[in-house]
């Protein structure tokens, strides 16, 4: 938080930092800068300021007990005010919990050590409260944290959704975060020649071969949209609905929704892959048209021909 | 010049000892910095009294014996006693460090908590965040009930859990309306949510998310006869349908990799959905008529 702050920042930051240099009786300037996130001089200028206040008559019993020395360091003697920090606002409190919940959530994490502890002590000040995060468990997942540790080379057999195949490719690991409900793999791709970001829960099988790659840092930004990922040419596509299909819209992200006088709705999608298309139009039924590209209007009628052979 | 950030404080430290709320002509009078003339000292105090409520410090206002009174009770001022070690205080460092939550106040928390802790640690996950989570947070930690819009429809709701599954956020809790206890997506919440009396409900002690969420699945709607269905799911598409639908979904596994799953359902057309969506990877074994639907439905896209 350098650069330009109001009154509130500097404010706010006193009232954490006098009560934690309170009880320890002091701490060097360049200490408190690192820890509170400030400028040196920053810190200087604002606990000199909180060394004059206090309350009527303005007594030494009756000042903020902190003095800045020439060396660089700060003393402090506790007082009748400030001793503790201001409580945590209810969304500072739901951050600490989701991240902390979130973090022992991840497969393979302690259960019972420090995190857990410290959860436990927050969840009780905050009255009781919880926030209960689970995430999901790919088969494989605890294989891929490994090798990207390891940077070690692995042989995929991965489901490609937009394609409905299975393939095998030799990939290098990179990362693995977990986004938008899902985990996330972000590898060196060598059939693709380029990075790709996989879906753990696709990945069928694993081999690992004992290749090792040179480490490297990934261009993708594991927090980035879906959409700012490199994957399968999304085109788009533009469909008519029958009326009662509002879900579409709620649930994916259309654009250009019109509602026509007969009461169906037009959209604009984006999609990326003819797979996806085909499980939307099964799913909507013979109300549903695709107006636009050309050669994907007989989609659904493809796909139910497909399906229907199963059963014949 | 006084500076605002040192009358601030002296305001604070002012109201949080007095042994009685005090009126705003007490205050000017024992805060330096506070301008002369009643009109620009009660605007400046206005103004000062918003930046504090902002920031979280609770100022309370009463009127007594015709004049408005203030403090800041300390009970409401300071964050409780809860003994972090420096391990425990590193560990929800690297935590922050590790999830990402949009909007989130991590760094805010922490510095309340001892300050940042230099956590080298690769971001690892990033959770969706929404308007209303926070205030929903809150409302569940003072046992206050929730109203919000929701399809439409207002809604007041004692929230007994918050939950994140399978990326989406859900509140539970007792609809008052309803009096029954009722899920709520929070992404499909509408406007802002208001959060009433504190403890005016108690949390039941041992409430189940899990069984709550496992309840309303989607293959049931009340009042329908239920029926089982056998699906059988090919090689390709069952480690995902297994991991969808949990092993006890699973009637039988076939040296082919081939898959049978058992789904008592209620709802057809969910469960038509679902097994078309799954392309020519998977087709309705039994009973009959539900198979029959299932054509007749595709017939209807290919005649």
């Amino acid at each position: 938080m350098r650069g330009r702050e109001d009154a509130g920042d500097r404010l706010r930051r006193l009232l954490a930092v006098i009560p934690w240099l309170l009880e320890r009786g002091g701490a060097s300037v360049d200490e408190i800068a690192e820890r509170f996130d400030v400028d040196p001089d920053r810190v200087v200028r604002d606990l000199s300021l909180a060394g004059l206040c206090g309350v009527p008559p303005f007594t030494p019993d009756q000042l903020i007990d902190i003095f800045v020395d020439d060396d660089g360091s700060v003393v402090a003697s506790p007082g009748p005010f400030f001793t503790r920090p201001l409580r945590l606002t209810a969304a500072e409190g739901f951050t600490l919990l989701t991240a902390g919940r979130t973090l022992l959530a991840v497969p393979g994490v302690d259960q019972e050590g420090p995190l857990a502890r410290a959860l436990d002590k927050l969840a009780r000040a905050l009255g009781g409260a919880g926030v209960d995060v689970a995430l999901e468990e790919p088969e494989h997942l605890a294989a891929l944290r490994q090798t990207v540790d390891d940077h070690e080379r692995v042989e995929i057999e991965y489901y490609t959704a937009s394609r409905d195949e299975v393939t095998t490719r030799a990939v290098d690991p990179l990362a693995v975060f977990a986004s938008e409900g899902h985990w996330h793999l972000i590898a060196h791709c060598h059939q693709a020649r380029g990075e790709r970001d996989f879906r753990v829960d696709r990945v069928r099988g694993l081999v690992r071969t004992g290749e090792r790659f040179p480490p490297r840092d990934t261009a993708i930004d594991p927090m980035a949209p879906d959409s700012f990922r490199p994957g399968a040419e999304a085109r788009t596509v533009r469909l008519r609905l029958p009326a009662d299909a509002w879900w579409v819209v709620e649930t994916y992200p259309t654009r250009k929704v019109t509602e026509r006088k007969d009461g169906r709705i037009d959209v604009e999608l984006a999609v990326s892959g003819q797979a996806w298309l085909e499980r939307l139009l099964l799913a909507l039924g013979p109300g549903a048209e695709v107006r636009d590209p050309g050669d994907l209007r007989d989609a659904g009628r493809q796909a139910a021909a497909r399906v229907l052979a199963r059963y014949r | 010049m006084i500076d605002r950030v040192e009358r601030l404080t002296n305001l604070v430290a002012l109201l949080l000892t007095t042994s009685r709320p005090l009126t705003l002509q007490e205050i000017a009078d024992q805060v330096p910095g506070y301008p002369e003339g009643h009109q620009s000292c009660r605007r400046q105090f206005e103004r000062d009294k918003e930046m504090l409520r902002r920031e979280g410090v609770p100022i309370t206002a009463e009127v007594l014996d015709g004049e408005h009174v203030y403090r800041i009770p300390p009970d409401e001022y300071y964050l409780p006693e809860f003994d972090l070690t420096d391990e425990e205080r590193i560990a929800l460092n690297v935590a922050v460090a590790a999830v990402r939550l949009d909007g989130g106040q991590g760094r805010e928390a922490l510095l309340k908590l001892g300050g940042l802790e230099r956590a080298d640690v690769p971001p690892l996950a990033s959770i969706p965040s929404l308007p209303a989570l926070p205030a929903l947070f809150d409302a569940h930690r003072r046992r206050a009930p929730a109203t919000f819009t929701y399809a439409g429809q207002e809604r007041t709701v004692e929230p007994y859990a918050l939950a994140l599954r399978r990326g989406h956020w859900y509140v539970m809790g007792q609809d008052r309306l309803r009096e029954d206890v009722r899920t709520f997506r929070v992404d499909r919440i509408e406007g802002d949510v208001g959060v009433g009396e504190p403890a005016s409900y108690e949390r039941p002690a041992d409430f189940d998310p899990d069984a709550v969420l496992a309840g309303g699945d989607r293959w049931r709607l009340p009042g329908d006869e239920p029926v089982v269905v056998r699906v059988l799911v090919d090689a390709v598409a069952a480690a995902g349908v297994r991991a969808e639908l949990g092993e006890d979904a699973v009637e039988e596994t076939r040296p082919s990799g081939e898959i049978v799953v058992r789904l008592t359902v209620t709802n057809r057309p969910a469960l038509r959905s679902w097994v078309v969506g799954l392309l020519d990877h998977a087709e309705v074994l039994s009973p009959a008529d539900v198979r029959g639907e299932v054509v007749a439905w595709l017939e209807a896209l290919a005649p």
